[in-house]
C-alpha cells in the first residue's frame, strides 16, 4: 500500500519499472514512461496509476495548513576520499 | 604417514582457497562462474550477498556493490512488465552495520538511489522488493538514472526477448585520484557505471559505460576493455568474443 508523503523510502512501481513513484515526507517524484496498451493489462497500469495520484491529491487536499510552496531544500554537503582503488 | 599427512594438509588448504573464490550462488553467471575482483585493493571488504533472482559483491569501502548480476530471460523479461507494486528501500541486515549504506545517506544527497540490478528486470515480487536492497544501490546522478540507464535498461530487455536469454553484470566505476562521498557512511559516488552483457545463444558480448552525470551518451566497450577500465574479469563469458565490438544499442 502507498502511502503518499509518509516515508522516504517506498517505492510504488508500476509495470516493472516504466514508472516509479518515489514516496518523500515533503517530495514525492513520479519518473518514468508508460506505454498503454489497449488491452487489459494497459488499463491494469492504467488504474494503478490513476489511484497513485488519487492517494497523491488526497493527501495534499486533507493537509489543513498546506504552505502555498514549500521552501526549496539544499544538498546535505558532500564529502571527498582518496580512491583507494587505484 | 608424516608425507602422507602433509599432502591431506596441502589438499585441504587448495580446496580451501578454491572454495574462498567460488560464488556461492552462480546461478546468475554462465557456466556458475560469476564476475572476480582482479584489483586486489578492491577485495578488502568485500561480501557476496545472494538474492532470489540475482546475486552482488558488496564493498565496505565504497559501501554499496562492485557488481550486480543477474540472468535474465525472453519469458522472465515478460512477466517482469506486470509487477506492480510498492516497495521499499531497505538495509540488508547481513552486511556489517559499519560496511553498509544507510537509508539517511541518500537523503538529500542530490543522487538517485540507483538500482544496478534494475527493480523492472525483476520477475517476481520477491525478487523485485530485493533489489531496493541498498547492497544493489549507488548514488545515481538522477537525470541520468531516470533518462539514458532507464533507455538502456530497456535495450537489454528488448536484446533478452529478440535473443531468448542474457546474462547481465552491473556495477559503478571508480576513476580518478578524488571520489566524492555521501553521507555519515561516506558512500561513495561512482565516476562511471557500467553493464555487460552476454547473450549466449547468439554468441555476443559486449559492455557499455556512462558517466555518472546528466548525459546523454554511452560508450560501447569490448569485454576486454571494461575488464581492464573496471579491475573485474567475467570468466563466465567465452574469451573468443571478448575482443568483439558491436556498434551500439538500438533504441537509446
Amino acid at each position: 500500500m502507498f502511502k503518499p508523503f509518509a516515508n522516504d523510502t517506498d517505492v510504488m512501481n508500476i509495470a516493472g519499472d516504466a514508472i516509479n513513484i518515489e514516496n518523500g515526507v515533503k517530495r514525492l517524484t513520479i519518473s518514468g514512461n508508460l506505454t498503454i496498451a489497449r488491452d487489459k493489462a494497459g488499463l491494469a497500469n492504467a488504474l494503478a496509476l490513476q489511484k497513485a495520484i488519487g492517494a497523491i491529491v488526497e493527501a495534499l487536499q486533507s493537509d489543513a495548513s498546506l504552505p502555498a510552496k514549500l521552501p526549496d531544500e539544499p544538498d546535505a554537503p558532500s564529502g571527498t576520499a582518496d580512491n583507494p582503488f587505484i | 604417514m608424516q608425507r602422507r599427512i602433509k599432502a591431506f594438509a596441502a589438499a585441504l588448504l587448495a580446496f580451501a582457497c578454491i572454495s574462498a573464490s567460488a560464488s556461492d550462488c552462480p546461478q546468475f553467471s554462465p557456466n556458475g562462474r560469476a564476475p572476480v575482483v582482479v584489483n586486489s585493493k578492491m577485495r578488502a571488504s568485500t561480501q557476496e550477498v545472494c538474492y532470489s533472482d540475482f546475486a552482488l559483491l558488496h564493498s565496505g569501502i565504497t559501501k554499496g556493490p562492485l557488481w550486480s548480476a543477474e540472468h535474465l530471460t525472453a519469458s522472465s523479461v515478460d512477466q517482469a512488465k506486470n509487477n506492480t507494486r510498492t516497495n521499499r528501500f531497505f538495509v540488508d541486515k547481513r552486511l556489517p552495520p559499519d560496511e553498509a549504506a544507510q537509508l539517511s545517506d541518500y537523503k538529500r544527497s542530490g543522487y538517485d538511489r540507483g538500482h544496478m540490478s534494475p527493480a523492472g528486470d525483476r520477475a517476481s515480487k520477491k525478487g523485485m522488493a530485493e533489489s531496493f536492497s541498498l547492497a544493489n544501490i549507488v548514488p545515481q546522478d538522477p537525470s541520468n538514472n531516470r533518462r539514458i540507464w532507464s533507455r538502456i535498461e530497456q535495450a537489454v530487455r528488448r536484446l533478452t526477448e529478440e535473443s531468448g536469454e542474457a546474462y547481465v553484470v552491473t556495477g559503478p566505476l571508480f576513476s580518478g585520484r578524488q571520489l566524492q562521498t555521501i553521507g555519515e557512511s561516506r558512500v561513495f559516488v561512482p565516476t562511471q557505471l557500467y553493464k555487460v552483457v552476454y547473450l549466449p545463444q547468439r554468441q555476443i558480448a559486449f559492455a557499455v559505460v556512462i558517466e555518472n552525470t546528466p548525459t546523454n551518451t554511452y560508450t560501447m566497450k569490448t569485454v576486454h576493455e571494461l575488464e581492464a577500465m573496471s579491475g573485474l574479469a567475467f570468466p563466465g563469458i567465452p574469451d573468443g568474443l571478448k575482443d568483439k565490438r558491436i556498434g551500439g544499442l538500438r533504441g537509446v
